[in-house]
């Protein structure tokens, strides 16, 4: 119980396949359905024991953006109005699928309306 | 002597292009005066005296035997001389000269209206040493013929029209060129209409007013008629001609129109009739109530109804033809008239409750499919009956769009107006949501962007969607147009 209480962190790293490591808020991460899974402390995946992710099929350049995108979601959660976040154009594809890839395990998941990310 | 003084009337005219272009017929026919004497008989020919060939013994030997030669028709002698000749490019070539289409053109050169020849090959006359212009790289071999550089008989580039693409370019031209508003491409069969020939109706100014006393600007009301064509989609490029005023688009097989059509703000009159439109964007109804649009022809269409509401059925507008009829349409709209004091304003009738859309573009579990996704066969949809719009399923009503829309609307902005943009799904795995979501945005490419109807926010994959029915038809005798309505986000419902 105490083991448990103590790796439910504030913080979680996100590690691209080309080693950049990001330390990001684990609320904010969790907007991400894959990630909210991987880093559910009540499973016993080794990322929640760890507070570690491997994403193999990001690299850091996406990431990066993504990781503002996590903050930027963060940020504008309960308003009404948001505006829309620039990105640069070459990233898009990219980061589709990144997005796809995010949220690819909640689509099993009964929760489909939560689709967000 | 007598030609001096016509000569003084027309300054401009440099005398020298069209003595050179004459002084090449002269001779041409001078190589065959022996059996083909018909060149033409204008003194002008052999007044120059700046040639070679201009000598006073040319000059007086040719005339002599043309003069007597050449005094009957020349289609009399066509027969004769063509045969002993055996070249019929020759004698086409010589009507040209005759008809005296060239003469005085200046800037034309000698050899360029043979190319014009049917057979492609031309058969030069003239000697070689005075015939040793090169025009566009080709030359004359040993036999006078024109030769490319390969040593081939030059055959001159024919463009094979292709129907009624080509046809409708020529009527677009010759509009662009006259300064004429009225672009008429009715009864061509198109299937598409590409940009390239949409594009010059951009640059088309109207004519000056003559006498120019008073300024006037020569920016056009186009006036575009497409009726009677097979177009399945609004072409994307119209979008772009905001100068249009009139647009006439009858008879088709259009299937749905864009949002963007709003983007035409200088629409006046607007006749959609006799498509396949089961409704009307949104943006129609934006040119009504903050356009200029005055005249709005949308039936007959297969217009989706309102469910248990007696509407104007399409048997019923055929049925209204008779006398009797009119006149009750007449009074109908009269007191309809009569009874609405201020500025007439489109006004919403009814609707069906919205549908709430996933990012992936699934219809939420607890919400009806959205319109755009019924089959053609449904025609009647029920209508909500509660004042207020159902609220959206729990989940994400805040917050901002997520990554994936994002995405899509920056990849739409940056590289919409690319060529290579409708081949970047097949770049994403088949299958895939980001390829179906990917296809979404190429189409919300080819309608001209999107606009969500609510906030007027850009979006590219719909989160709300519902159909309205407006009475926005001016003296449609408040009936009802089934409109459709996307959102951006699912608190975008009204």
């Amino acid at each position: 119980m105490a083991d448990e209480a103590q790796n439910v962190s504030e913080y979680v790293t996100l590690i691209s396949n080309d080693g950049y490591k990001f330390v990001v808020k684990r609320s904010a991460a969790c907007v991400s359905g894959a990630l909210r899974r991987m880093l559910d402390p009540k499973s016993n995946f080794s990322e929640a024991i760890e507070n570690k992710a491997t994403l193999e099929n990001l690299n850091g350049v996406v990431l990066e953006k993504v990781c503002e995108y996590f903050y930027f979601h963060e940020k504008h959660k309960d308003s009404k109005d948001a505006p829309d976040m620039d990105f640069p154009p070459e990233l898009c594809l990219e980061l589709l699928m990144a997005a796809d890839y995010l949220n690819s395990k909640l689509l099993q998941a009964p929760f489909k309306s939560m689709y967000s990310i | 002597m007598s030609t001096e003084p016509a000569e003084l009337t027309l300054p401009p005219l440099p005398p020298r292009t069209p003595s050179s272009t004459f002084i090449r017929h002269k001779k041409r026919s001078y190589k065959h005066t022996t059996s083909s004497p018909c060149t033409s008989s204008d003194p002008a020919l052999f007044s120059s005296d700046d040639h070679l060939f201009s000598g006073a013994e040319n000059y007086t030997g040719e005339s002599r035997r043309k003069k007597r030669v050449f005094l009957g028709a020349w289609w009399d002698r066509s027969g004769g001389s063509g045969g002993e000749r055996g070249i019929r490019g020759k004698r086409k070539l010589r009507r040209v000269v005759d008809s005296g289409v060239w003469m005085g053109s200046e800037g034309t050169e000698g050899g360029e209206d043979e190319d014009e020849d049917e057979e492609g090959v031309v058969v030069d006359g003239g000697e070689k040493d005075g015939r040793n212009d090169i025009v566009g790289g080709r030359n004359t071999n040993d036999e006078g013929v024109l030769v490319d550089s390969t040593g081939k008989p030059w055959v001159a580039p024919v463009e094979i029209p292709d129907g009624p693409l080509a046809e409708a370019e020529k009527i677009v031209q010759r509009c662009v060129e006259e300064g004429n508003e009225h672009v008429n491409l009715s009864d061509l069969l198109l299937p598409h209409l590409p940009a390239t020939i949409l594009h010059p109706l951009a640059l088309l100014t109207k004519n000056p007013p003559t006498p120019p006393t008073t300024y006037h600007p020569l920016t056009p009301n186009l006036h575009l008629f497409l009726s009677h064509n097979a177009l399945r989609v609004l072409p994307p490029p119209l979008l772009t001609l905001t100068n249009l005023s009139v647009l006439s688009l009858r008879n088709n097989k259009l299937t749905t129109l864009p949002d963007a059509i709003s983007r035409l703000q200088n629409l006046v009159e607007l006749n959609v009739a006799g498509n396949r439109l089961r409704w009307l964007p949104w943006g129609v109804v934006r040119l009504v109530r903050e356009g200029k649009l005055e005249v709005l022809r949308v039936w007959p269409n297969p217009f989706l109804e309102r469910a248990g509401h007696v509407g104007f059925s399409r048997r019923g507008v055929a049925r209204e033809g008779g006398g009797a009829d009119d006149e009750g349409v007449s009074r109908r709209l009269h007191d309809y008239r009569a009874s609405s004091r201020r500025p007439w304003q489109p006004t919403p009738l009814a609707s069906t409750p919205p549908s709430y859309l996933l990012p992936t573009l699934t219809p939420h579990a607890s919400s009806p499919p959205p319109p755009s996704l019924t089959p053609p066969t449904v025609t009647h949809l029920s209508t909500r009956t509660a004042p207020n719009q159902p609220p959206p399923p729990p989940g994400v009503t805040t917050g901002p769009p997520p990554l994936m829309s994002l995405a899509l609307l920056t990849l739409l902005r940056a590289y919409g107006a690319d060529p290579s943009f409708p081949t970047l799904p097949s770049l994403l795995p088949s299958d895939s949501i980001p390829q179906r979501l990917m296809r979404e945005t190429v189409k919300a490419g080819d309608e001209g962007g999107r606009q969500c109807t609510v906030c007027r926010r850009e979006y590219v994959i719909p989160r709300t969607e519902w159909i309205e029915w407006w009475n926005c038809v001016p003296d449609g005798l408040g009936m009802g147009v089934p409109v459709l309505r996307r959102g951006c986000r699912w608190s975008c419902v009204v």
